[in-house]
């Protein structure tokens, strides 16, 4: 399997006020390097504060790395060029009953990314909604429900499909299962799964479910203050923790 | 004799397309110094039913029940004003999102001191403060905050929901209540503290013979905490008996489909595998199927399952279906 994923060195700092004029800032994250293959699901856990989120914030593009870079399949990833990162990652977000717009259809959500970054026609963006619905499982009727006319599950499906739409390598998800009740996360987990031997998606699944954690990811990396402390095989680090602070870890989440 | 029997609650909604039946005939009954996890996805009615234990339902909603009774008082028959001493007194509960329910205008000492039982202070008036300030520092050692002079000058958005979580916690038991309904608790808490949460949970039950009932929609909480369950779905009681019992043996197709769909350490599930599932979602309020709510979702769903189906009892276990998961149980 190619790497299709490598990151080398990221750093994330943030200002933190002035002392003597000069600003201060304070690193929130890294240096982390690693990389990630094709079809393969990289799980990111730590502590609440150890910048899971904001690791899954740079590799989307929704928040800028101070230092680092990125490489995917052989070509550096801009900070700025938003066009380019955000046709190979794409992300799912925590809640989909607040991140998906309710004033718009759900047809119109789904080829928003369309309209922004490719010249399609009207029509042969409609063709590609319908095709995505229908990978999610859900109807191509569903395109002119409004998002409160749907379940939760449902939200959680076209929240999938928004981030298929177009057609990426990767996949964030920050948290994107835990707001979901349990047979719909089930579905979800299902789903993820099934597009994954599908469409050949590498994930990068940011959670504190170990259970669900070690049931779909291959590798695993856990997080304190930024730093990584343990990377290896998902069994590997879940059967044989080596840091003191993983083992302290799965066992607060394990209860 | 339980603390708290009900017997066929039923709460419902007028609604411009007819009356809806959110919650269906639910019985629960909760003995002293015992913990009961009732467990449901969300729109199951689990938090309505904690509302109407309180009696903070607002007026659109009608309550109905053949028994409501707390510690052998009628608490339909009550009036509105004995009924409010009662709920501040004996009963208390803890909200969803501790964040939101403080109020966030006012520091956390604040609304704190509002929030003391002034009636079990004997002091003259000249030491009442003193009083106060050492009741609240007590409260707050006893669920598990140290530095009570930080947290008592900060509003609610400067502390993590964790701590808010506590101040709740600590400023429902100033009162000493004998039953403490807690709805949801953890949800919005991060997964280190929601342990510290539970164990003070079980803390309060264990020393002062809190009985607790505890709400909740991770199977994970109630297995780890909990005595007894009560499961809902769509405003039906499922199963109820000892967690122990359900969790090894369900015998409703529902239950059974909920254990599944959690990933377990344990079982011999391939890496990767998809997970079993009830096809669909929770039907909406508007569109509750007849009979056994369950039956488009069930696997096992059969001609009979229109009529709802009676609670039948083996054992000390509950449940309610017309064909029962009993096959599989080891003679």
């Amino acid at each position: 399997m190619n790497t299709l994923l490598e990151v080398n060195n990221l750093t994330k700092s943030f200002r933190d006020g002035h002392r003597w004029l000069i600003p201060q800032y304070q690193r929130a994250l890294g240096p982390i390097s690693f990389t990630l293959k094709e079809q393969q699901t990289l799980s990111v856990i730590g502590n609440a504060g150890s910048g899971k989120t904001t690791l899954a914030r740079i590799l989307v593009g929704a928040e800028q790395r101070t230092s680092g870079e990125i490489i995917l399949e052989g070509e550096q990833l801009e900070s700025k060029n938003h066009i380019q990162r955000c046709r190979a990652i794409r992300m799912i977000f925590q809640d989909a009953n607040t991140s998906l717009n309710p004033r718009m259809r759900i047809g119109n959500l789904l080829e928003e990314p369309l309209k922004f970054t490719t010249d399609m026609s009207a029509k042969e963006r409609e063709q590609i909604v319908y095709e995505k619905l229908r990978q999610v499982g859900l109807l191509p009727e569903h395109a002119h429900f409004y998002p409160h006319m749907i379940s939760g599950g449902q939200k959680q499906r076209i929240a999938v499909a928004r981030a298929l739409m177009l057609d990426p390598h990767i996949i964030v998800a920050d948290e994107a299962l835990s707001v979901l009740d349990m047979s719909v996360r089930s579905q979800i987990i299902n789903l993820l799964l099934r597009l994954q031997r599908e469409m050949g998606l590498s994930y990068i699944f940011v959670s504190h479910n170990i259970h669900v954690v070690r049931h779909i990811s291959d590798k695993v990396m856990v997080l304190d203050q930024g730093c990584v402390i343990e990377m290896g095989d998902t069994e590997q680090v879940f059967k044989h923790p080596k840091h003191d602070q993983t083992r302290k870890l799965l066992y607060t989440l394990g209860q | 004799m339980p603390l708290l029997d009900i017997r066929n609650l039923s709460i419902e909604l007028e609604s411009p397309h007819g009356r809806i039946r959110a919650v269906d005939r639910v019985n629960l009954s909760l003995n002293p110094g015992e913990i009961l996890g009732l467990v449901g996805e969300s729109g199951s009615g689990k938090s309505l039913v904690a509302k109407a234990i309180m009696g903070i339902l607002n007026d659109r909603w009608t309550v109905s029940a053949d028994r409501l009774r707390y510690n052998g008082v009628d608490l339909l028959g009550l009036s509105a004003k004995e009924r409010r001493k009662l709920m501040g007194s004996e009963i208390a509960m803890v909200f969803q999102e501790p964040s939101s329910s403080l109020d966030p205008n006012d520091t956390v000492g604040h609304q704190f001191h509002e929030s003391l039982p002034m009636t079990e202070c004997k002091e003259p008036f000249y030491k009442r403060i003193k009083w106060r300030n050492e009741q609240i520092r007590g409260l707050l050692h006893k669920v598990g905050i140290r530095d009570h002079e930080r947290v008592l000058k900060s509003y609610p958005h400067e502390l993590s929901e964790g701590i808010c979580q506590k101040v709740m916690i600590a400023m429902t038991i100033a009162y000493k209540p004998r039953l403490l309904i807690a709805d949801e608790p953890t949800t919005v808490i991060e997964a280190g503290a929601q342990a510290q949460i539970f164990k003070l949970f079980k803390k309060l039950n264990q020393l002062n013979n809190v009985s607790i009932l505890l709400i909740t929609h991770d199977l994970q909480h109630v297995e780890d905490w909990t005595e007894t369950v009560t499961v809902m779905y769509c405003g039906q009681t499922v199963e109820s008996g000892y967690t122990k019992d359900i969790f090894k043996q369900p015998f409703h197709p529902y239950t059974m489909a909920l254990l599944q769909s959690m990933p377990h350490f344990d079982d011999l599930l391939t890496h990767k595998s998809l997970l079993s599932t009830l096809p669909g979602s929770v039907p909406s309020l508007q569109h509750l199927p007849i009979g056994c709510r369950l039956g488009p979702r069930c696997p096992r769903a059969h001609k009979q399952c229109v009529e709802t189906p009676m609670m039948e009892k083996s054992r000390g276990h509950y449940f309610s279906c017309h064909f029962p998961l009993t096959e599989s149980i080891e003679p």
